[in-house]
C-alpha cells in the first residue's frame, strides 16, 4: 500500500509541477493581453487575433472604471484618457468588433455586476449591426458574462497548449522585433491603437461587406431601450451617439436603397432616447481618408474625431468643435434633421458615383 | 458536467473526493453516502437542472415499486413499473419519431413536441428496469433509499454508463471496507482515468475534426474521402466511448467502487459475433439477460411451439438475434438509421453463425479485415443524421462519385489514372493528417493492450508515473475545446 501511496504522490506532484510551470509562463508572458498590459520588451506586442471579447471582460473587472464605452470597433476610437481628462472619471473602452445591441446589453449587465464604480456609459450606435439577421460574433460567449463558475478563460489562457505555443511566438516576435505572429491592436485602456498598419485593400474590403438589404431588428431596438432602463435604474449617466461614418459609407446606404431604413432607424432611436448624431454629409465625413487624419480607415473614425465627439457630448472645449458636428436629435427635431441630411448630400460632388472607384483615390 | 472539463477535474472531483472521505471518518455512513448522491445530482443538473425533478421522480417511484415487489411479489406491480419506465423513455425519446412517421404515413400534420432528451434517461431507465425485474424474481435484498439513489446517480456511470447492475453495485456501496482511502485503488483510478482522458481529448476529438468536415460535403464526397471520413468516425466512436468508460471506471475506483468493463478491444475481433460481444459489453449483457432470454422463452412457449410455426433451432435463434439487435438499434436513437444499423448488426451476427456452421476457416487477416470493414460500413448509419445522408456516404464508399486523389500524389501514383483514378483537389481538409491519425488508430487498437488488460499488469513504477504525468498534463493542456461525448445523446 505504501508503494501505491508513493506512486500517487509522485504522479500528482509531477503533474502539478508541470501544470504550474505552464501556467506561470503563460501568466508572465500573457500572450492575449488579459492579465497585465505590460510594456516589457518580451511581450509588448500581443498575439494576432487575440480575443477582445475575452480580454475586455477581464479588464473591466480588474480596472473598475467609472466610465465605460460600449459599441462596435468604431466605438474603440473614443479615448478613455480623453474622458478622464474631461470628466475626471477613469474610463475603459469595451468596444467590441461587430457587437450587436444585445452584446452591448449583456456587457453592460456584466459591467454592473463586476464594476462597483460605474457611473457613466457612452454607447456608440452603428446602423449595420441593427440588421435583423446580423450574426452574433463568433467570439461572444454568454456564459463568460453570466455564469457564476466560468473557468474556461482561465484554463484557455493559462493551462493550454495553444497558450503555451502563443507565448513562445509572442516572446520570439518581441525579442526579434518582428510581427509575424503579433501586433499591437488594443491598448491597455481598451481603445484601439491607431499606430496599427492596416493591410492593403482594407477600404475596398469594407465596401464589400456593406449591407445590400436591411430589415431593422426589433430585438436590437428593445435592447437599446433596456440599456436605457438599466442605466436609469442604476443611476448611470448615459450618452448615446451615432458614429460619424464616412460619406462613402453613407452613400452605399443610399445607393443600395437603404436610406428609408436608415432614417427609420434614427426615428425609432429617438423614440427611445435623445441621441447625439455625428453622422451626415459634412466636412469631416467627406474629408480625405488619406490626408486629414479624421479616419483610420473607411470604416473607422480616428481618436481625433472621438475627442471632438466627447467635447460635443460633454459640452467641454466647445470652441474646437465645428458647429455642424454633432446634432442632439430628439423626437421634436428628427424630421428636420433628416431633411437637412438629405439636402447636405447634394453638396457632395462624389455622390452617385461608383464608390469602389471613389474609395481607391479618396 | 463533463469529465473532460477543467471544472470537473480541478473543482468538482477534488471537492467530492475530499468531502466523501472526510465524512466517512467523522460521520455516520449514511451522511457520506448522501453527500455522494447529492454531489452526483449536482453533477447531473449542472448543465440543465430542468430534468432533475424527472430523475428524482423516476428514482422515487422505482424505489417504491421495488419495495412493493419485494414485499408482495405482484406481477401487476412489475408491469406497472416497466410501463412507467418505458413510457418515460418512449415519451422523451421516441414520441416525436412516432409522430413524424404518423404524419408521413397518413399525410397528417400533427405538430412535433420537440422535446429535449433528458440526459442519461436511456441508461437509468435500463438500470431501474433490471432492478424491478430482480425484485420480482426475489433476487434483491432490501436496500435503503440512500444506497438506491446512489446506485442510480453515482456520477461516474450516471450519464453514459457502463450500465451497472445492482448485484454488482449495492454490495460495494454497503461494504464497510470501502469507506477508507485505498491508495491501490486511487493509483489505479488515476492511471485508468488518465488513459481515458487521453483517448477522448487527444484521439477522439482529433478524429472528429475530419468527420465533421467530411459531413459538410456529402453531396460531392468521393471514394477516398468517404473512406477517410468513415474510418475516422469508426475510430472516433471507439476512442470517445471507450475513453469515457475508462474515465468512469477510474473515477469510481477513487471511491473504491469497481465498475464493470465496457470494451474489450472490439476492433481486434475476427468475427462479428466476437466484435459485438466486446463492444458496449454492459448493454449487450443487459439485453441478453433481460430481453433476449425472456423473449426466447416466451417465443418458444407461445409461438414456436405451435405446429404452424415449427422452425429449426437455428432459424429461431436467428430471429431472436435479429430482434435483439433491432432493440439495441432502437435504444441508441429514434430514427430509421438506428433501426437499420441495429438490423445490420443482427444480420452480421446471423451471417457469422451460419458461416461458422460450414467450418470454413478464413486466414486471420482476412477474417479480421472483413469484420472490421463490415463494422466500419454499418457505422455509416450510426453517424448519419438521416437515411439520405447515410446513402450519400455509402454511394461514395462504393466509388459511385468517382475516385480523386490529391494532386501531389500524381507523380507517384500516375498509373492509377488508367483505372479511373483522378488527381485533383477535394474539399476535405488536412487529408494527410487524417490519414496519419487513421494509421495511428490502427496501431493503437491492434498493437497495444486495451485498458482492462493494462490495469491487470499495472505496477506503481516510476516509468508508469512519468507516462501518466505526461499524458495527463498533455490532455489537460488540450482541454480548451471541451466537447461532449458521443454517447451523451443516447
Amino acid at each position: 500500500m505504501k508503494l501505491y501511496k508513493k506512486w500517487t504522490t509522485i504522479t500528482l506532484s509531477l503533474t502539478a509541477f508541470a501544470l504550474f510551470t505552464v501556467a506561470a509562463i503563460n501568466y508572465v508572458i500573457d500572450p492575449y493581453g488579459i492579465y497585465h498590459f505590460s510594456g516589457h520588451s518580451y511581450n509588448y506586442n500581443k498575439i494576432i487575433d487575440s480575443d477582445p471579447y475575452r480580454s475586455k471582460a477581464f479588464q473591466v473587472k480588474k480596472y473598475q472604471p467609472e466610465a465605460i464605452v460600449l459599441g462596435t470597433s468604431r466605438a474603440m476610437r473614443l479615448n478613455p484618457p480623453s474622458i478622464e481628462s474631461l470628466t475626471g472619471e477613469n474610463a475603459y473602452n469595451i468596444g467590441l468588433s461587430a457587437a450587436t445591441p444585445y452584446i452591448d446589453f449583456k456587457y453592460l449587465e456584466y459591467a454592473l455586476k463586476v464594476d462597483k464604480n460605474l457611473k457613466t456609459v457612452y454607447l456608440g450606435l452603428d446602423f449595420e449591426v441593427f440588421e435583423k439577421n446580423y450574426s452574433t460574433h463568433a467570439n461572444y460567449d454568454e456564459q463568460r458574462l453570466t455564469s457564476f463558475l466560468y473557468t474556461q478563460d482561465l484554463f484557455a489562457t493559462l493551462l493550454s497548449e495553444s497558450a503555451l505555443k502563443d507565448s513562445r511566438k509572442v516572446v520570439m516576435d518581441n525579442l526579434n522585433n518582428t510581427t509575424k505572429y503579433t501586433e499591437h491592436r488594443y491598448l491597455g485602456d481598451g481603445s484601439f491603437d491607431e499606430t496599427l498598419v492596416y493591410p492593403p485593400n482594407t477600404n475596398e474590403s469594407t465596401l464589400h461587406v456593406m449591407p445590400t438589404s436591411f430589415q431593422l431588428s426589433s430585438d436590437s431596438m428593445l435592447y437599446i431601450e433596456k440599456m436605457k432602463e438599466l442605466c436609469e435604474q442604476n443611476d448611470l449617466s448615459l450618452y448615446i451617439y451615432i458614429s460619424p461614418v464616412h460619406a462613402i459609407i453613407l452613400e452605399t446606404f443610399w445607393q443600395n436603397n437603404l436610406w428609408n431604413e436608415y432614417e427609420d432607424w434614427k426615428r425609432q432611436l429617438v423614440d427611445i432616447a435623445p441621441v447625439w448624431d455625428f453622422s451626415g454629409y459634412h466636412e469631416i465625413s467627406m474629408s480625405s481618408l488619406k490626408k486629414e487624419g479624421n479616419y483610420n480607415d473607411l470604416s473607422h473614425f480616428s481618436k481625433k474625431m472621438g475627442d471632438l465627439m466627447l467635447y460635443r457630448m460633454l459640452n467641454k472645449e466647445i470652441d474646437s468643435v465645428p458647429s455642424y458636428f454633432g446634432v442632439y436629435i430628439t423626437s421634436d427635431n428628427i424630421e428636420e434633421h433628416l431633411n437637412n441630411l438629405r439636402v447636405n448630400r447634394e453638396q457632395w460632388s462624389e455622390r452617385d458615383k461608383n464608390m469602389f472607384e471613389v474609395v481607391a483615390s479618396y | 458536467m463533463l469529465f473532460n472539463s477543467p471544472q470537473f477535474i480541478f473543482l468538482f472531483l477534488p471537492i467530492v473526493f475530499v468531502g466523501y472521505f472526510v465524512l466517512n471518518s467523522i460521520a455516520p455512513v449514511y451522511i457520506s453516502r448522501a453527500w455522494l448522491a447529492a454531489c452526483s445530482l449536482f453533477f447531473y443538473g449542472f448543465w440543465n437542472p430542468r430534468y432533475l425533478p424527472l430523475i428524482l421522480l423516476s428514482i422515487a417511484l422505482n424505489f417504491l415499486i421495488g419495495r412493493s415487489l419485494i414485499l408482495y411479489k405482484k406481477r401487476a406491480f412489475l408491469i406497472a413499473g416497466i410501463v412507467f419506465n418505458l413510457g418515460l423513455l418512449g415519451y422523451y425519446k421516441y414520441f416525436d419519431f412516432f409522430l413524424e412517421n404518423m404524419n408521413l404515413l397518413f399525410s397528417t400534420d400533427i405538430p412535433l413536441l420537440n422535446l429535449v432528451l433528458p440526459l442519461a434517461i436511456s441508461f437509468f431507465t435500463f438500470q431501474q428496469i433490471s432492478y424491478l425485474v430482480d425484485c420480482y424474481r426475489g433476487k434483491v435484498e432490501n436496500y435503503n433509499l440512500i444506497n438506491y439513489v446512489l446506485f442510480i446517480t453515482f456520477f461516474p456511470h450516471l450519464i453514459a454508463g457502463p450500465i451497472v447492475h445492482h448485484r454488482i453495485m449495492m454490495p460495494q456501496f454497503q461494504s464497510a471496507s470501502n469507506l477508507k482511502i485505498n491508495f491501490e485503488n486511487i493509483a489505479l483510478g488515476i492511471f485508468v482515468f488518465s488513459i481515458g482522458l487521453f483517448k477522448k481529448v487527444m484521439l477522439a476529438d482529433h478524429f472528429s475534426t475530419t468527420v465533421l468536415d467530411g459531413m459538410n460535403y456529402l453531396d460531392t464526397i468521393t471514394f477516398f474521402d468517404a473512406w477517410t471520413v468513415t474510418l475516422s468516425y469508426t475510430f472516433q466512436l471507439y476512442f470517445d466511448f471507450s475513453g469515457y468508460s475508462d474515465m468512469a471506471i477510474g473515477l469510481a475506483l477513487l471511491f473504491n467502487i469497481k465498475l464493470p468493463i465496457n470494451f474489450d478491444s472490439p476492433y481486434k475481433a475476427r468475427n462479428f459475433q466476437e466484435m459485438v460481444s466486446r463492444w458496449h459489453i454492459t448493454l449487450t449483457r443487459f439485453l441478453y439477460e433481460y430481453v433476449y432470454y425472456p423473449m426466447q422463452r416466451w417465443l418458444s412457449k407461445r409461438f414456436f411451439s405451435s405446429p404452424r410455426f415449427k422452425l429449426n433451432t437455428n432459424i429461431k435463434t436467428s430471429i431472436n438475434v435479429l430482434f435483439l439487435f433491432l432493440l439495441s438499434g432502437i435504444w441508441h436513437g429514434a430514427g430509421w438509421n438506428f433501426i437499420i444499423w441495429g438490423l445490420l448488426m443482427g444480420i452480421g451476427v446471423v451471417v457469422y453463425r451460419m458461416w461458422s456452421k460450414w467450418n470454413i476457416k478464413l486466414p486471420l487477416f482476412l477474417a479480421w479485415g472483413l469484420t472490421f470493414c463490415y463494422a466500419n460500413f454499418i457505422l455509416v448509419f450510426f453517424r448519419a443524421s438521416n437515411l439520405d445522408q447515410a446513402l450519400l456516404l455509402i454511394k461514395a464508399m462504393f466509388g459511385l462519385n468517382g475516385f480523386i486523389l490529391p494532386e501531389q500524389l500524381s507523380h507517384v501514383l500516375s498509373p492509377l489514372s488508367t483505372v479511373g483514378v483522378h488527381f485533383g483537389s477535394t474539399p476535405l481538409k488536412d487529408k494527410y493528417q487524417a490519414l496519419g491519425l487513421i494509421i495511428l488508430g490502427f496501431i493503437i487498437i491492434l498493437g497495444f493492450k486495451n485498458t482492462s488488460e493494462t490495469m491487470k499488469t499495472f505496477k506503481p513504477t516510476l516509468i508508469y508515473a512519468l507516462f501518466i504525468a505526461i499524458i495527463f498534463v498533455y490532455s489537460i493542456l488540450n482541454l480548451t475545446k471541451v466537447s461532449e461525448f458521443l454517447y451523451f445523446k443516447f
